[in-house]
């Protein structure tokens, strides 16, 4: 991804790098930014589900509960996604990612279009419903592949789902690859 | 009898039985950003320097929203 010369004309995000993207303390995050960055640049269409939303919206009230729980410590007791402050920092994130997205040449898909044929993804290469939805979105949407942090989309086969990830995460996602397993 | 559109018959290969999204479908979906790629480019990467977890002042606001 830090050195990717041809940036692809169209690229399917997935939820953990757009909050790599978003989170300065996230490890992925230098590169995932500079990509994003890149990629607007380039006017790359980045496509997006209903699904990603979701993901997103999920995240960024865990991350929220996370931090709150971290200032106030443990006798607290339980944080909840009720918690003005969480609810203010899960605002801030999801704020700032709707100030990228209008700012990109986004695509937003309905995923009723394409959810009776990701089964495939979930058969072949063994891929949780969740990502079989991202994966099928890059074959549906004739995108070049999926921008993410997540090496699990590794055990799709490269000619459907081309990967863009950070650096140190290309080792482990290519040991995920169909051929890579086959020989070991 | 259900009619049904070409589009529908439209897959990625008779391997790999995904539908392809129409052009209709995407075009639906698509934002239409205002000012230059550069200009945009920058802005977003002033967005991402920002981090919402490392800014206690944030606590204070309330998003568009809150209730």
């Amino acid at each position: 991804m830090e050195d990717c010369q041809q940036l692809p004309a169209g690229v399917v995000l997935e939820t953990g790098l757009v909050v790599s993207a978003l989170e300065g303390s996230d490890p992925h995050h230098r590169a995932c930014s500079a990509f994003l960055e890149r990629i607007v640049r380039a006017r790359t269409a980045l496509f997006y589900n209903d699904l990603f939303e979701l993901e997103l919206h999920e995240r960024a009230f865990e991350l929220g509960t996370r931090e709150v729980r971290r200032r106030t410590g443990p006798p607290s007791g339980a944080v909840r996604y009720t918690n003005p402050e969480v609810r203010s920092l899960a605002g801030d994130l999801l704020d700032r990612w709707h100030a990228v997205v209008v700012r990109a040449d986004a695509v937003h898909v309905e995923l009723p279009n394409m959810l009776e044929d990701v089964r495939y993804f979930m058969e072949r290469a063994g891929l949780s419903a969740a990502h079989a939805v991202q994966a099928g979105m890059v074959v549906a949407s004739g995108a070049d592949g999926i921008a993410t942090v997540e090496d699990r989309f590794g055990a799709v086969n490269e000619t459907l789902v081309r990967m863009y990830t950070p650096q140190r995460l290309v080792r482990r996602s290519r040991s995920r690859r169909p051929t890579a397993r086959a020989t070991m | 009898m259900t009619m049904i559109s070409t589009d529908q018959h439209r897959y990625h290969s008779d391997d790999v039985p995904i539908r392809l999204l129409t052009a209709a479908e995407i075009d639906a979906g698509r934002n239409h950003p205002v000012g230059t790629p550069e200009d945009r480019a920058r802005e977003v990467a002033e967005i991402l320097s920002r981090s919402t977890f490392t800014d206690s002042k944030r606590l204070d606001r309330r998003p568009a929203w809150y209730l």
